[in-house]
């Protein structure tokens, strides 16, 4: 029964919010919604306190002694995932109790991260691959809903390129997930991954596109600037956070390593993408003078690294993969919550108009500069000891030139960052931004706690490496062996 | 007979791309639907073939009208001319791709179900589904509203 | 290959394979807003018609549980984007692609 709290208790609260917020419009929404959050947080944490370290194991609900049974698996790799998306879903509620004063609509808002966040936790609590696609799509058709929060048309338009990208994503994902289930009879994870396939490249194709456009990876992340730059700043922190990852990186890395294994020809495709992404990433980031669309670069750059590493496929690759992963998560949301607090403050993150806002706003330009400094990869923040494992992982599988490649990309986006940071909180103050203030209290607390985060997390990771992320990567080492060795819990 | 039917399925999608009138076009994919459907009953699958019937060419065939009605388009949205050999050529690489790829889609596995009827698939072999599809419903109706801009409240 | 192939007729596989060409040559080569969602429509099409083919006769149950709820899904997914058609009039006056071309990928 417990493991179902993750998924059942943000969508009864999802469904009964408009009926709750007739009593009070402003303030229990907040309350109720970041209550959510931080009980999944705890839920969290308080698993990871009884885990037993290894394992995967099968939770069945049963409901009123009916034969009801609703399969929700956990192993370790799913732990990591829950506590990224309750932690990022914390950050992004705290940060809305505000940021929502701009946009209206605060209801609706808190619902559709509700449905969000429990669709999150069904793709990754699920034990069926066709399971999975639906909370895909759900998780899929609400962040379409907060690109629609925005205002103008520029963010219908990202809207619309985004859906049709994504329903092409998806399927992809359904055509894969269609051509199994006609070889094989069946949907389930554990029962596919005891047939031994011998002619799967048609879907190995398919699953690759499709995970490919859901987590943006160069020739597919065409949707990724449109939809981010236009959109209120949660949208592209809920999405790049922790949509991305699970949709597209947990989905791919569930069905290449537990379902299929990871074979020469999957191995070799995640390589060469991902070092595309990371290039192609870098570069087009150069050119950008808006704040939120040069971010956008800069994910499909950093997510290109996860797949490098994940596509090496060593031990020591996936562990770096994972961490860049975790790390990603924290950084960058905490990029996008300071692009959406300048644009609360200032009504633009257009690095042309702005200037000179550092002085204004000592928290926002803070915590900016250790965001700046993880994702670059600077010691003894956390972006350093992910990007030093993955370089590491590929200097040990022997591709120089890749590893050249991915410090060279680093160091490219230490420069593009900082450049834009420079021209936004550094410098002369222009006279229009002279009544610009620190954004409210509760924006400066999630940021501020971010970046905590971010800092303790670089100076004290090998505790983080030990108990979370190397259960993890045994899961995806194991492979094929992983889903079939399950303890099964009954609830 | 199945292959009419088949058949007709493929000249009426196709005609739903190509035909210049979007009302037309929106005719030509019901009556394909239609014609899915009845393949569906032919394959002994009633129930996909009720649910093709009454909610593709029911339900998503009235939200089609009512956005081309909304919209007006009697479309003045003028189309590529190039479309017709272009679509030729793409189709024949695209069917020598398919003949050399089809053997991927065939049973590796043949196990029977171990269900007993449909209800039973539906209600206790596939429930946890039944939470997805709520979750995409609730996901559906907060856009709808969200587009909309109904909910405009708590300034 | 007559008992291993799809409800024991290739014609299946060719009429689902045309059926996904069709829609996605819809998607990518047309303009006009609702028909791009058309394409979309026409592929789920295409899948439905897979996997109801396959799993015939053993698994024909479970293929109509699976059939069901991807055509639930396709609704949601239509009425988002055609509501977001809607909206896109509303605020310019034009349902074809090429104007909203303003922000290059």
């Amino acid at each position: 029964m417990f493991l179902f709290v993750f998924i059942g208790l943000p969508l009864v609260l999802a469904g009964f919010m408009p009926v709750i917020t007739r009593i009070s419009k402003r303030i229990l929404p907040d309350i109720l919604g970041n209550l959510c959050f931080f009980l999944l947080l705890v839920a969290s944490l308080s698993i990871f306190h009884l885990w037993p370290g290894a394992g995967r194991f099968y939770h069945t609900l049963v409901w009123f002694d009916s034969n009801l049974n609703i399969p929700l698996v956990l192993d370790g790799f799913s732990l990591l995932m829950i506590f990224i998306s309750s932690f990022v879903a914390l950050s992004v509620g705290l940060f809305s109790i505000n940021y929502l004063d701009r946009y209206g609509s605060r209801t609706l808002f808190y619902s559709i991260m509700l449905v969000l966040v429990a669709s999150i936790n069904g793709i990754i609590l699920a034990a069926d691959l066709f399971t999975m696609y639906i909370f895909i799509e759900a998780a899929g058709i609400s962040s379409y809903g907060l690109v629609a929060l925005g205002k103008n048309r520029y963010s219908t338009e990202g809207a619309f390129k985004y859906l049709v990208l994504s329903a092409i994503g998806s399927s992809f994902i359904l055509l894969g997930i269609a051509l199994v289930f006609v070889n094989t009879g069946t949907t389930s994870i554990k029962e596919i991954a005891s047939v031994t396939f011998s002619s799967t490249k048609l879907g190995v194709i398919l699953f690759l596109v499709g995970f490919g456009l859901k987590c943006a990876l160069v020739p597919f992340h065409f949707w990724m600037p449109d939809a981010y730059a236009f959109a209120p700043a949660v949208l592209p922190a809920m999405s790049s956070g922790i949509f991305v990852k699970v949709a597209g990186v947990y989905s791919l890395c569930r069905v290449f390593f537990n379902v299929f294994g990871l074979s020469f020809a999957v191995s070799s495709a995640m390589i060469y993408l991902g070092i595309i992404s990371i290039l192609a990433g870098a570069f087009l980031a150069l050119g950008q003078t808006q704040l939120r669309r040069m971010l956008a670069f800069s994910s499909i750059s950093q997510i290109g690294y996860v797949i490098v590493a994940f596509g090496i496929g060593t031990p020591l690759g996936i562990i770096g993969g994972l961490l860049h992963l975790f790390y990603h998560s924290i950084f960058k949301v905490l990029l996008f919550l300071n692009a959406g607090a300048v644009e609360y403050a200032t009504g633009t993150d257009e690095s042309k108009s702005l200037g000179g806002l550092g002085g204004k706003m000592p928290f926002t330009s803070g915590t900016n500069i250790i965001g700046i400094l993880s994702a670059a990869g600077v010691p003894p923040l956390n972006g350093f000891w992910s990007k030093l494992i993955i370089v590491i992982a590929l200097v040990q599988a022997k591709m120089f030139l890749y590893a050249f490649i991915a410090v060279f990309a680093s160091v490219l986006t230490l420069w593009y960052l900082l450049l834009i940071q420079r021209r936004i909180f550094f410098g002369k103050l222009k006279e229009t931004l002279a009544h610009v203030n620190e954004v409210p209290f509760w924006m400066t607390l999630s940021m501020v706690g971010l970046a905590l985060f971010c800092v303790w997390t670089g100076v004290a990771f090998a505790p983080f490496i030990s108990r979370w992320i190397l259960p993890a990567a045994q899961v995806l080492i194991d492979g094929v062996r992983a889903s079939l060795n399950a303890f099964i819990i009954g609830g | 007979m199945n292959a009419l039917l088949l058949a007709g399925v493929l000249i009426f999608a196709g005609l739903a791309v190509f035909l210049r009138d979007m009302l037309k076009a929106v005719i030509c994919l019901l009556i394909s639907s239609v014609f899915l459907g009845i393949v569906f009953f032919r394959l002994n699958a009633p129930f996909a073939g009720v649910f093709e019937i009454s909610v593709v060419a029911g339900l998503i065939m009235v939200l089609f009208i009512l956005t081309i009605s909304l919209t007006g388009a009697e479309d003045t949205v003028s189309e590529p001319k190039i479309h017709i050999a272009f679509f030729a050529v793409l189709f024949l690489i695209f069917s020598c791709v398919v003949l050399y790829r089809l053997p991927a889609a065939e049973k590796l596995v043949v196990k029977p179900d171990h269900y007993n009827s449909f209800g039973e698939v539906l209600w206790i072999g596939r429930a946890f589904d039944m939470i997805g599809q709520i979750s995409v419903i609730f996901a559906g109706v907060f856009v709808l509203l969200a587009v909309v801009g109904r909910g405009r409240n708590g300034k | 290959m007559v008992n291993n192939s799809l409800a024991g007729g290739l014609i299946y596989a060719y009429s689902f394979a045309v059926l996904i060409f069709i829609g996605f040559y819809c998607i990518f080569a047309r303009r006009n807003m609702i028909r791009i969602l058309i394409g979309l429509e026409i592929i789920s099409k295409g899948i439905a018609l897979l996997i109801i083919s396959g799993g015939y006769p053993d698994n024909i149950l479970v293929a109509q549980a699976l059939v069901i709820t991807i055509i639930v899904i396709e609704v949601c997914v239509m009425a988002a984007g055609l509501s977001l058609v809607i909206k896109a009039y509303k605020q310019s006056d034009s349902i074809d692609i090429r104007t909203f071309s303003k922000l290059k990928g």
